[in-house]
């Protein structure tokens, strides 16, 4: 019980509760302020100019390209002073991984995945290999901690993130931070802020409410921040008109101001600042990774009197002192940074863990699945099956030495079966495989022609970016209209980086999975699940509504979008929209019962208990969700917000007492004209249970006050 | 270069160290049931011949000039020449040469110009040209020969792949014991065809039940008993009609028909003509054995043959 308190504190991201054991806090980057300014004021205006401004030009990296070498293949560098032992960035790109080098660094399930196992305490083990293996690729930096909250699923980079929920974004977002920093290592958040639309990501203007944007978009960003972030990268779209490296509003007065950050801030790649003297007055401290708008630019602006010398000064501390004090605290340490870890059989296993408890089981009647591994022939169906499909081919892109796919994990899991493998073109030839076979296994969805980060188009055309439908392929859906009921014995794993609509096709079908990208390692926990030899755990990050039209409507190739207060599971709530499937659901082999719910308001911070009792026969884990509501509130409020979570792990029989807990902050909204987050005092609603659907929750309530 | 071992009817095909495949083209007139652990090409240059491949059913696969055939390794087939002046390509390679295939599975190929069902996304006669270009660069001895024969097979390789329809699978383990099995209950049947129920006999001998020798013939060949029985007859009465001293009588007691009548009205709805007109037919052509029993070929206007199939 005492230790799923402890969690709860960490998940919930309060300030310096359970932080403590964060090496590189921002307290303790603070102390090193004296030392930084010391060694500012002795710097000269060239080298203070030196440390804003990257080394590596896009001119550069093309022309690598064209040799074969790939994006941020090596860390990438940026400012440094070797006079003053002042380190440069050396940034390393990732999310599912750290980019740098081929074949060799460790590739996880992408971040939604990661999302779908609402497990802190895996992200933060993640947080360790990653930077251990950005310290051996010989960075310093890891530019891979996306929290954008995806204002509509379409959203090409939904992978990058870990789902629509602001509380899962930001403990999941803070585990991972803590993880890299951990290991000496710069953890940048990013893109702040509004970047949810990739075709138009250059151009786009966002708009929003103050209580949207404050509540619904910056909230974790907050979190990240207060969970103790180095550093923050600006996006490349514009917030009411100004590119986000430029706000003033957004880097100063919120950011620095507000919310006392204490790192300093980089631009996006190459675009993501265009003026010199907006971005310095902005609150953009380094421009990465080349010297285009800052550097020469940034000096004449100074010397001719455009920008006032305290900016920089004000830049060069922050970078100074961050970069000082996480290069002193890491020799201090004695940690080392062996290249034999990248890659190394440890991080494989906590990228099969992360597959194994995030894929996500949606429906399976007649108890389908798992399967027996005594069956004489599988037939395996579609081009993915073979496919090493680990997610977009962008700048997240990461080249590990080996991908099992789907088809590998289950030849290898069965042995003494016939598996037969077929792409799926012709319908006819699936007929008689399906027809003859004791099992079929569909493998249908994305991969990064379909969505990801916006890019030169491949040979076929296909430049990733946004999704224009959320439906399956075409020939997927009549792949599964035509053969999905030949063999009742059929289960659908469906890839992608977040919402897939199934409605159309799912009644053919007994069992459906979803495997987002699950990693290297994902074909071989597919195959653990489907075989029955690990439980499945992984929960839904994300609302599958049973029509495109249940979303909010976004232009993918606007230059001006608006993002309105609901979206995700809060905006189907408040429609009295019923999903198909709600968020946080997720099937398991065996049963829990919840009861005995209670709810309790104590010093500032809401608690809840339950009582979990696995009633079935394999034992299998729960993710206990904690749901604030405010159906009492004068205010425009939510139906329901997550607020806290627990991964409960139960043998048969066994039963726990779980209690969740989470900061009254949590239940706070923006008040507009205190420009306050401010706490309704009223009976509020509280939800907890095993998704955020009111069939899966039991309810209490408890009155709040200050 | 090739071997025949009765026993087991498993055709070992060795391939020339400087070569990974082996092409040839003969004049079939009528093989056993075989396997090999090859991939085969067969493309019919002129006349027709009968592929009896259980994938596509227990009927013969009638292929004419310009049809083509791919046969998977290890599984059973037959062949048998309806004309008797047919010319046939055959192209034999090494499922190594298809390395690395996903998953370390097996590629299995549905590949007849015959079956409507399995058409390739290429046009069948790009199949054809590929493997005419092989034998064409095959004949020659010039330096650069070798290495264009090479091109023309890795070019049929990505066709193969590229094209036709397949399946990849996963080696299954007991699939060998079986086939060795159905091998000897097809010995067992040439051996005995005259004996009275026969199907009896072969249940007792091999210790199966009906059942059991039903799943696995379906399984392995694709036939039944009966089916499979019959063929043997065929083949039989076929290779005794070649000696004409022996009268058709006696041929049909020897391959076990029940009479005359029926000898008659089973050879001709398979073979399309009568015993005797068979014979016939026979005559007409010089005759040489070669392994497998496909019938060598004379070299004369085999040029000519592969030149008009690899134009087109």
């Amino acid at each position: 019980m005492m230790s799923t308190g402890l969690v709860c504190c960490w998940i919930n991201g309060q300030k310096n509760e359970g932080w403590a054991r964060m090496k590189l806090t921002r307290k303790k980057r603070l102390s090193y302020t004296s030392c930084a300014e010391a060694i500012v004021n002795k710097m000269t205006l060239e080298e203070k100019v030196g440390l804003m401004s990257g080394d590596t030009s896009l001119q550069k990296i093309t022309c690598e390209k064209q040799m074969g070498v790939h994006w941020n293949q090596y860390p990438y560098g940026a400012g440094g002073n070797q006079r003053f032992g002042v380190p440069k960035i050396l940034f390393c790109d990732g999310g599912r991984g750290v980019v740098c080098g081929v074949r060799r660094a460790t590739c996880f399930p992408v971040p939604i995945m990661r999302g779908a196992t609402f497990d802190v305490k895996l992200e933060k083990q993640i947080g360790h290999a990653i930077g251990r293996e950005v310290r051996a690729f010989g960075g310093n930096f890891f530019g891979g901690i996306c929290v954008n909250l995806p204002y509509h699923p379409g959203w090409g980079r939904c992978q990058e993130v870990y789902g629509e929920d602001s509380c899962l974004l930001g403990a999941m977002g803070s585990a991972l931070i803590q993880g890299v920093q951990d290991e000496y290592v710069i953890a940048c958040v990013k893109h702040y802020a509004f970047n949810s639309m990739e075709n138009s990501r250059f151009k786009v203007s966002i708009d929003c409410g103050v209580r949207t944007e404050r509540e619904v978009f910056l909230r974790h960003f907050k979190e990240c921040i207060d969970s103790g972030a180095a550093a923050v990268m600006s996006a490349y779209n514009k917030y009411r008109g100004i590119l986000c490296g430029h706000s003033e509003y957004l880097l100063r007065r919120v950011l620095k101001g507000e919310w006392q950050f204490d790192g300093f801030v980089i631009s996006d790649f190459f675009w993501g600042i265009s003026d010199t003297e907006s971005a310095v007055t902005g609150g953009c401290d380094v421009e990465m990774c080349h010297a285009s708008v800052y550097g020469k630019q940034l000096l004449d602006a100074v010397r001719s009197g455009r920008v006032d010398e305290s900016l920089i000064d004000e830049a060069a501390m922050r970078i100074v002192r961050t970069m000082v004090a996480f290069d002193r605290e890491f020799s201090c340490s004695g940690q080392k940074a062996g290249e034999e870890v990248i890659g190394c059989r440890q991080h494989a296993k906590l990228a099969l863990r992360a597959a194994q408890e995030g894929i996500t089981l949606i429906k399976n009647e007649n108890h389908v699945l798992p399967l027996s591994r005594n069956m004489k022939r599988i037939a395996v169906i579609g081009k993915l099956a073979a496919e090493e499909n680990t997610g977009d081919r962008g700048s997240s892109r990461v080249y590990p030495e080996h991908v099992i796919t789907p088809l590998e994990g289950i030849v290898k899991k069965v042995p003494g079966s016939e598996v037969v493998y077929y792409d799926g073109d012709d319908p006819e030839h699936m007929k008689r495989l399906a027809a003859g076979a004791d099992a079929v296994i569909f493998i249908v969805g994305l991969n990064h022609r379909d969505e990801g980060e916006y890019k030169q188009p491949d040979p076929d055309g296909t430049r990733g970016g946004d999704r224009e439908s959320l439906r399956l392929h075409r020939s997927e859906v009549e792949m599964l209209e035509k053969v999905g009921d030949i063999n009742p014995v059929s289960a659908v794993v469906v890839m992608g980086g977040g919402t897939v609509l199934i409605s159309e096709w799912e009644q053919k079908i007994s069992a459906i999975l979803f495997t987002y990208y699950p990693g290297q390692e994902g074909g071989t926990a597919l195959a653990q699940i489907l075989f029955g030899e690990v439980n499945p755990s992984g929960k839904l990050p994300f609302t599958l509504p049973a029509e495109e039209s249940d979303l909010p409507c976004v232009d993918w190739d606007a230059a001006e979008q608006h993002y309105g207060y609901y979206c995700g599971y809060r905006r189907l709530d408040k429609l009295g929209i019923e999903p198909f499937r709600p968020f946080g659901y997720g099937l398991s082999y065996t049963e829990f019962t919840l009861s005995e719910p209670e709810a309790i308001w104590d010093k500032g911070r809401l608690s809840s208990f339950v009582t979990v009792k696995n009633t079935g026969t394999a034992a299998g884990t729960e993710v206990v969700q904690m749901y604030a509501g405010f159906s009492r509130s004068a205010l425009n409020r939510p139906v329901k917000i997550l607020c806290g979570f627990q991964r409960v792990r139960l043998k048969p029989d066994e039963e726990k007492r779980v209690r969740i807990s989470c900061p009254g902050d949590r239940l706070k909204y923006y008040d507009v004209h205190s420009q306050k987050f401010v706490l309704e005092r009223m009976e509020t609603d509280v939800y907890i249970g095993t998704s955020a659907s009111e069939k899966d929750l039991l309810k209490k309530t408890v009155y709040v006050d200050g | 270069m090739s071997e025949r071992r009765d026993t087991g009817r498993y055709e070992s095909i060795q391939h020339f160290s400087n070569f990974p495949a082996k092409v040839f083209v003969t004049s079939i007139r009528s093989s056993a049931y075989h396997w090999h652990y090859d991939y085969e090409l067969i493309g019919v240059l002129k006349g027709r011949v009968d592929v009896l491949y259980g994938i596509y059913g227990p009927e013969p696969q009638p292929l004419d000039a310009g049809d083509i055939i791919l046969i998977n390794p290890k599984d059973v087939h037959g062949l048998r020449g309806i004309d008797p002046d047919n010319v046939c390509l055959c192209v034999q390679f090494s499922p190594s040469l298809l390395e690395p295939v996903p998953a370390g599975m097996n590629y299995y190929f549905y590949l007849n110009s015959a079956d409507e069902r399995h058409r390739p996304k290429l046009p069948m006669t790009d199949y054809m040209h590929d493997i005419s270009r092989i034998a064409l660069a095959n004949r020659r001895e010039d330096t650069d020969a070798y290495l264009r024969k090479n091109a023309w097979l890795y070019m049929l390789l990505a066709d193969l792949v590229k094209g036709a329809q397949y399946e990849l699978q996963s080696a299954s383990l007991n699939n060998e014991q079986d086939m060795k099995l159905v091998m000897s209950i097809s010995g067992y049947i040439d051996g005995n065809l005259s004996s009275e129920n026969l199907a009896g006999s072969i249940c007792r001998e091999f210790g199966l039940s009906e059942k059991g020798v039903y799943l696995l013939l379906k399984n392995v060949m694709g036939l039944t008993l009966k089916e499979l029985i019959d063929i043997a007859r065929l083949e039989h009465a076929c290779s005794l009609l070649q000696d004409t001293s022996i009268s058709l009588q006696v041929i049909s007691d020897r391959c076990g028909y029940s009479g005359e009548a029926t000898f008659y009205r089973r050879f001709k709805s398979a073979m399309g003509v009568t015993p005797g007109e068979y014979r016939k037919g026979l005559k007409a052509n010089t005759i040489g054995q070669d392994v497998q029993d496909y019938l060598s070929y004379d070299e004369y206007g085999v040029g000519v043959l592969l030149d008009q199939w690899a134009e087109k």
